[in-house]
């Protein structure tokens, strides 16, 4: 098992029940990647800006107006619990003690 | 106890004034059917792309300003991970590491010793953008909860201040001063029950004179800026409490409860706040122009600070008056407006201060629902200069003026209330009183000059309380020095 990855609470907190056989596979391809960026971390990056994003782009905008958009019904006939016009969810209560 | 201090920082969640959300063309009006503000982009859906609302940007860029914060040279959005049904994305987009705004402060004024008011530097570590997440209702809904999207994807700006505020009355004036900021550069609607404006708070409690922090607890939950000083005033007792008992505080967030009037601790796992941020790969960086940042800031209105320090010396008025009228952007419009009308600034802000803000909230109305507008006042005000009427009548003529919606003049006249300046009619009033009372009469003349005072009382009482007081001094010492 790896020292580097916690694969369970990685898993919990991505809400993923994980089978004995996954954990392990994923465990090693997590350990292969951080390996991957530990040999990247040796590169000199001192003279290189930092990237957020792969495209040369910046300054995408869209102005302030107003597209009406009109699928709200429709999504919520597709969606597994509905009613009214709400989407229903199993009870969840932040901070309920 | 008072060996412990309070340290308190505060985040403020502000909606900004667009007419779309922030990612996405749905719009942001409030009290639309559930669900009907929605899109693809802002329900989550595969293939939807969010393009940011240029608006909200330049919104955000403005309240910076205003904060004398530094514009960063790199903005890019974040995604910050949770599970929670509010959040149809299971993500927010916000900003992690280069926010809009850094490194500005906010100056308040608190009380030292006694009444003195003393300026206080409120540093902001910074200022972000991010997407508010949907409503969820839960009361009265069987085996589940409902979930309405039409608040997901609206803008909001979250100000984050440094542990400046070391007591709740600090953090209550913190919050004054930055929603009168963010009414002044008209960003926001900032109405809390609309949600339009939001605080969490934090606080530690450490022994006076120690530098060190002790833990940190977040209070979520306070619904108005009174909430939030109650509640930051209970968690200092009971951190202090924890404490003498020399017990450990545990770092958690804790919710205020209203109705209980304390805070109870949300037992959430320690590792929930885990949000494992990333960069939003949906979104290019952005960096704003200098040129921009010029424009916008040549576009600032006159802000809080600056029309009070204008008003004091412009209209004489004290530090507290002027610091009452400027909170609020209306308020100081208003009084402005009045005194444009050419009466006596002192006067307007005392009669908005007290008779006009009294009778809103008898009436449980806005300022901006004032049936009395500024000209209004100004007419029953220039009454009272011009000794048409006393300022006790004019208490009357108020409340008539918000009943009937009619000018100070009109109501006056009506009601005949006219003060009685018509030196011979008070003087044959004057001989009557003196004629019927002659003990206070001779009083005054053996040089018992409080004995006046009842005579005026008489005189005052003959003509049904119309006369000018002044008048009647003068005319009854007058009298009485002849008939010596
Ligand atoms: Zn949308």
């Amino acid at each position: 098992m790896s020292d580097k990855v916690n694969i369970d609470q990685i898993a919990e907190l991505a809400r993923l029940n994980l089978k004995p056989e996954e954990r392990l596979a994923l465990s090693k391809d997590l350990d292969e990647i951080l390996a991957y960026v530990d040999q990247l971390q040796e590169l000199n990056t001192d003279q290189v800006e930092p990237t957020s994003h792969p495209l040369a782009l910046e300054n995408v905008f869209r102005q302030d107006s107003v597209a009406k958009c009109d699928v709200g019904d429709r999504v919520l006939e597709h969606a597994p619990k509905r009613e009214e016009k709400y989407f229903k969810v199993p009870k969840v209560i932040e901070g309920q003690s | 106890m008072s060996q412990y201090e309070p340290v308190i920082g505060l985040e403020v969640h502000v909606q900004l004034k667009t007419k779309s959300k922030l990612f996405c063309g749905c719009s942001t009006e409030f009290g639309a059917e559930p669900n009907q503000n929605t899109c693809p982009v802002c329900l989550g859906l595969p293939g939807s792309l969010p393009v940011l609302n240029k608006t909200a940007l330049d919104l955000a860029i403005k309240v910076g300003l205003a904060l004398e914060s530094g514009i960063s040279k790199r903005i890019k959005f974040d995604r910050k991970n949770y599970f929670y049904p509010d959040l149809p994305k299971a993500y927010q987009i916000s900003q992690y590491d280069m926010p809009v705004c850094h490194n500005g402060h906010l100056i308040i004024e608190v009380r030292k010793n006694g009444d003195e008011l003393t300026q206080k530097k409120i540093r902001m570590n910074r200022a972000h953008l991010e997407e508010d997440a949907g409503k969820l209702l839960h009361e009265g809904i069987q085996d589940g909860s409902w979930v309405d999207y039409n608040r997901a994807g609206i803008p909001l700006l979250e100000v984050v201040s440094e542990p400046d505020l070391c007591s709740p009355e600090e953090a209550f004036e913190y919050l004054v001063r930055l929603k009168a900021i963010f009414q002044y550069l008209n960003v926001s609607d900032c109405n809390m029950e609309e949600g339009s404006l939001r605080c969490d708070a934090n606080i530690s409690v450490r022994e006076k004179g120690d530098t060190r922090l002790g833990t940190k607890v977040e209070i979520k939950n306070m619904n108005s800026f009174r909430a939030v000083q109650k509640a930051l005033a209970f968690e200092f007792e009971r951190q202090v409490a924890v404490l003498e008992k020399r017990e450990r505080l545990v770092q958690e967030t804790r919710l205020w409860n209203e109705a209980r009037g304390e805070t109870l601790s949300m037992r959430s796992k320690e590792f929930a706040h885990d949000y494992r941020y990333f960069p939003e790969p949906d979104l290019v960086p952005f960096s704003v122009p200098a040129a921009h940042i010029a424009e916008l800031k040549a576009s600032l209105p006159e802000l809080p600070r600056a029309r009070y320090e204008r008003f004091r010396p412009q209209y004489g008025l004290s530090a507290y008056d002027a610091h009452v009228l400027v909170s609020e952007k209306a308020l100081a419009d208003y009084f402005e407006a009045c005194v444009n009308k050419g009466v006596s600034p002192k006067l307007a802000s005392n009669w908005i201060q007290s008779e006009l803000l009294g009778e809103l909230n008898q009436r449980k109305l806005k300022l901006s629902e004032s049936r009395v507008t500024p000209h209004a006042l100004a007419g029953l005000i220039r009454l009272i200069e011009q000794e048409t009427i006393s300022g006790k009548i004019a208490k009357e003529v108020l409340p008539l003026m918000f009943e009937t919606g009619q000018s100070a003049e009109a109501i006056v006249e009506a009601k005949g209330w006219v003060q009685v300046t018509d030196t011979t009619l008070l003087e044959e009033v004057a001989e009557r009183v003196i004629r019927a009372n002659p003990k206070p009469a001779d009083d005054v003349r053996a040089g018992k000059k409080q004995a006046v005072g009842f005579l005026v009382g008489q005189v005052m009482k003959e003509t049904k309380g119309k006369a000018n007081p002044k008048l009647i001094n003068e005319i009854l010492e007058r009298k009485l020095k002849a008939l010596r």
